[in-house]
C-alpha cells in the first residue's frame, strides 16, 4: 500500500495536479487572509482610532513639542528575576 | 553549561554558542544560506554552533532570544491605531508574517530544534547594552545603545558594573537616528538595512560645512535636538509607521528632489544631502554622549544597535567627549544581539562573575588543511603546499606585484567586516587599485572606499588616531583621518576626505596575517595591505573553501591563499 501511495504521488501528472492545488490554496490562503485582516482593521482598528480620536488619545508621539527640555524618559527597570525573562511582553 | 543564542525575523538572524561564560562560536545564518541579511530561523548556525562544541541540543541550557515579540507587536499595533487609515496595506502584508513566525517562536524552536529546555527574552536594547559591555574589557562603564528600533526603545543609556546593567534612559518609537538615517538612505537610493555604510562614505563627497550645506538646515527642520541629545523627529516627513516606503512627500519637497531611483546619476545634492545626514547624526550623538558622561561618572564608554557601526562618527567620539576609552563590539548591529542575549542570561540573570573578554571576532567555521585538500583534490584544481613563512612571503610579493588575492585562513568573521580571514588583499600604493577593485572585482559603486590593515603598533604612524588606540580599532569600526603625509603613498586606501576606516591588526590575535603585512612592509616601506570583504556585491562573504573557489573565479581575484594552499587562478 506504501509502495503504492509512494508511486502515485511520484507520477507526473498526479504531482503536476498536487502543485496546482497546493497553488490554489495559497492563493485562497491569500484571500481570506486578506480579507479577515481587512475587517479587522477597519472595524477594530478603525473603531478604536475613532474612539481615541473623541478621547483626544494618542499611541505614539508624532511631533516635536518646542516647550519640552527633554525627550529622555525613564527606562523599564528590569530586574535580574529569572521568571521575568520567559515571558515575551 | 551551555546557552545558545538567537536573533532573527527581522534581519541578520544569528547564533551564537556560550560555555560556562565564553562565547565559543557565533555566526550569521546568511554566510550559511547564501541570502544577503537573510532573517529567517538561523538553523545553519545552530547547527554551526553546536557542531563545533560537538554537542547537541540537549546540552542547551537555556536559549535567549534577542527581544521580547508581544512588546514589539504592541507597538506595531499602536502605529496602526495612530495613523489610521493609512496603514492599510502595511496592515494586510505584515500581520500574518507576526502571527506565522514572530509571534510563535516558542513553538518554533520546539519544532525545528526539538528543543524542551527553557527559553528567555532579553528586551532588546538591554541585548544591545549586554553584548557591548558584558564582553568589553571593562569592569565599568557607561553603556549607549543607539538603532533603528527594538521593542519600543530606540535610544537608550545606562551603566554597566561587573556583571550588572542598569538602563536608566530611553528614547522611543518613532523618534529614531537609526531609521533617520535609513529614511534618507532610502531617499538617496539605497537598500534599507543593507547600504546606510554607502551612505556614510558617500557623506564625504558633500559640503561637510553646515553653513553652505543648503541640505543641513532643511534636514533639521525634521528633527528637534534638544541640548542632553535627545530628540523628537516631526513625523510628517516620514512614513514608515504606516508603509514600507520611509521618507514622505513633505520630505521630497522640503529636499527639493524626489526619490533617487537606483539606477539614476549620484549627483552633488544627493552627496551633500548624505554629508548633512552625516553632520547631523554626529551632532546628536556628540550631545548624547556628553550628557552621558554627565549622568554616569565613569571614563569608559560601550556602544552599541546599529548605528554604532557609523565608523565616521565613532572615530570622532575621543575627541570630542570627556571619555577615555571606548569599546564597540564588532557586530555591533542586530546579529550582535544573540551575543548579548547568552551573557546577559550568564552573567546577570543566572549571577555568574564575567569570566570572558572579546579580544577577537573569530568565532565562525573553519576548515583544516585536509579538508581543505579534499575539496581541492576533488576539483582537480591546481595548487601549491607551502609552509606558514613562505606563504607570507610569496602572498606579499604577488600583492606588492599588483596581484589581487583571496585569503582564506582559520575562523571566519563574526560581524559585517572581512578582518583578514575571509578578505581580498590587494596593494595599497597602485593609484588605480581602488577603481580596478569597485569596478572589476567587485562590480560596487565608484565612490566607496576601501580599508587599510595596519600593523597594530605602526598605526600612529599613519594616522591621526586616539591614543590609547581603542580596541575597536581591530574591527574596523574607527575612521580616523590618514596623516598628510601618506595620502598620496597610500592612495588605494586614502578615502576622498583623507580618512581611512582602519583596522589594527594584532600580532596575538591574527598572527599569520600580521607577518604578512609585516612582509609586505620589507619589500614596500609600509605596514599597510588593502583589505576588502572575500565577496562580490550583495553577496554575503564566503564562508567554506568552496565558495572561495567560486567567488575568487567569478571577481577575477589572480590567487588563492586557502589555508596553506596558493592557488593561481587565469587572469581576467
Ligand atoms: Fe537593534
Amino acid at each position: 500500500m506504501k509502495l503504492f501511495i509512494k508511486k502515485l504521488l511520484n507520477n507526473r501528472i498526479v504531482s503536476f495536479f498536487i502543485r496546482g492545488l497546493k497553488k490554489i490554496s495559497r492563493g485562497l490562503n491569500f484571500i481570506i487572509n486578506t480579507a479577515l485582516l481587512l475587517i479587522v482593521y477597519i472595524f477594530g482598528v478603525g473603531l478604536t482610532w475613532l474612539f481615541a480620536k473623541i478621547l483626544k488619545k494618542h499611541f505614539l508621539e508624532m511631533q516635536p513639542s518646542k516647550n519640552r527640555q527633554t525627550y529622555w524618559s525613564d527606562a523599564e527597570l528590569r530586574g535580574s528575576d529569572v521568571s521575568d525573562y520567559y515571558r515575551q511582553f | 553549561m551551555y546557552i545558545l543564542g538567537l536573533s532573527c525575523f527581522y534581519h541578520d538572524s544569528s547564533a551564537a554558542l556560550l560555555r560556562d561564560g565564553k562565547i565559543v562560536a557565533a555566526a550569521e545564518e546568511e554566510r550559511f544560506t547564501r541570502k544577503k541579511h537573510d532573517s529567517s530561523f538561523p538553523l545553519s548556525a545552530i547547527n554551526y554552533c553546536l557542531s563545533s562544541q560537538g554537542i547537541t541540543i540537549n546540552d542547551i541550557a537555556y536559549i535567549g532570544f534577542y527581544e521580547k515579540p508581544f512588546l514589539k507587536f504592541e507597538r506595531l499595533l499602536s502605529q496602526y491605531l495612530e495613523t489610521f487609515p493609512k496603514g492599510l496595506w502595511s496592515f494586510v502584508s505584515t500581520l500574518p508574517i507576526w502571527f506565522s513566525q514572530k509571534l510563535r517562536l516558542i513553538k518554533i524552536v520546539r519544532k525545528k530544534l526539538k528543543y524542551k529546555g527553557s527559553v528567555l527574552f532579553v528586551p532588546h536594547h538591554l541585548a544591545h547594552a549586554a553584548s557591548a559591555f558584558l564582553i568589553s574589557p571593562f569592569q565599568k562603564a557607561a553603556i549607549l545603545t543607539i538603532d533603528g528600533v527594538g521593542e519600543w526603545s530606540t535610544t537608550t543609556y545606562g551603566i554597566g558594573e561587573e556583571n550588572e546593567i542598569k538602563l536608566l534612559k530611553h528614547l522611543a518609537f518613532p523618534h529614531s537616528l537609526g531609521l533617520l538615517y535609513s529614511a534618507i538612505t532610502a531617499y538617496l537610493g539605497f537598500r534599507v538595512n543593507n547600504c546606510e555604510y554607502k551612505v556614510m562614505g558617500l557623506s564625504a563627497y558633500g559640503e561637510s560645512d553646515k553653513d553652505k550645506n543648503q541640505y543641513y538646515k532643511k534636514l533639521k527642520n525634521t528633527i528637534d535636538i534638544k541640548a542632553d541629545g535627545s530628540f523628537c523627529l516631526d513625523m510628517d516627513y516620514f512614513s514608515y509607521c504606516f508603509a514600507q516606503k520611509m521618507p514622505s512627500k513633505k520630505l521630497c519637497q522640503l529636499l527639493g528632489l524626489p526619490i533617487r531611483k537606483a539606477s539614476e546619476e549620484l549627483t552633488q545634492s544627493h552627496k551633500d544631502i548624505a554629508a548633512a545626514l552625516q553632520t547631523i547624526t554626529e551632532e546628536v550623538i556628540m550631545k548624547i554622549i556628553n550628557h552621558l558622561h554627565k549622568e554616569v561618572a565613569c571614563e569608559n564608554l560601550v556602544l552599541a544597535g546599529g548605528v554604532a557601526l557609523n565608523s565616521v562618527c565613532n572615530g570622532k567620539i575621543l575627541k570630542n567627549a570627556p571619555f577615555k576609552n571606548i569599546w564597540i563590539q564588532p557586530n555591533a548591529s542586530d546579529g550582535g544581539t544573540s551575543i548579548g542575549a547568552i551573557s546577559y542570561i550568564y552573567n546577570s540573570l543566572l549571577g555568574n562573575a564575567r569570566n570572558y573578554q572579546m579580544e577577537d571576532a573569530f568565532l565562525g567555521p573553519s576548515f583544516s588543511n585536509e579538508e581543505i585538500k579534499t575539496f581541492l583534490d576533488k576539483e582537480k584544481i591546481s595548487y601549491q603546499f607551502l609552509g606558514d613563512s613562505e606563504l607570507v612571503e610569496i602572498g606579499a610579493k604577488l600583492i606588492f606585484e599588483n596581484k589581487i588575492i583571496g585569503w582564506f585562513q582559520g575562523r571566519m568573521e563574526w560581524g559585517p567586516r572581512a578582518l583578514g580571514n575571509r578578505s581580498i588583499l590587494a596593494n595599497p600604493l597602485n593609484p588605480e587599485m581602488k577603481d580596478i577593485l569597485n569596478s572589476r572585482i567587485k562590480h560596487r559603486e565608484s565612490f566607496r572606499p576601501f580599508a587599510p590593515a595596519v600593523c597594530e603598533e605602526s598605526v600612529s604612524t599613519y594616522f591621526e588616531c586616539d591614543s590609547p588606540l581603542p580596541e575597536a580599532a581591530r574591527y574596523m569600526l574607527l575612521v580616523y583621518p590618514i596623516k598628510e603625509a601618506w595620502r598620496s603613498d597610500l592612495p588605494a586606501v586614502t578615502h576622498f576626505d583623507g580618512t581611512g576606516r582602519l583596522q589594527a591588526v594584532n600580532k596575538d590575535r591574527n598572527p599569520l596575517f600580521y607577518r604578512l603585512i609585516e612582509e609586505f612592509k620589507a619589500l614596500s616601506g609600509f605596514s599597510v595591505i588593502l583589505n576588502t570583504s572575500f565577496n562580490t556585491n550583495n553577496e554575503p562573504i564566503v564562508c567554506t573553501p568552496s565558495e572561495a573557489w567560486n567567488c575568487a573565479k567569478r571577481a577575477g581575484l589572480n590567487y588563492l591563499a586557502i589555508g596553506n594552499f596558493l592557488i593561481k587562478l587565469d587572469e581576467k
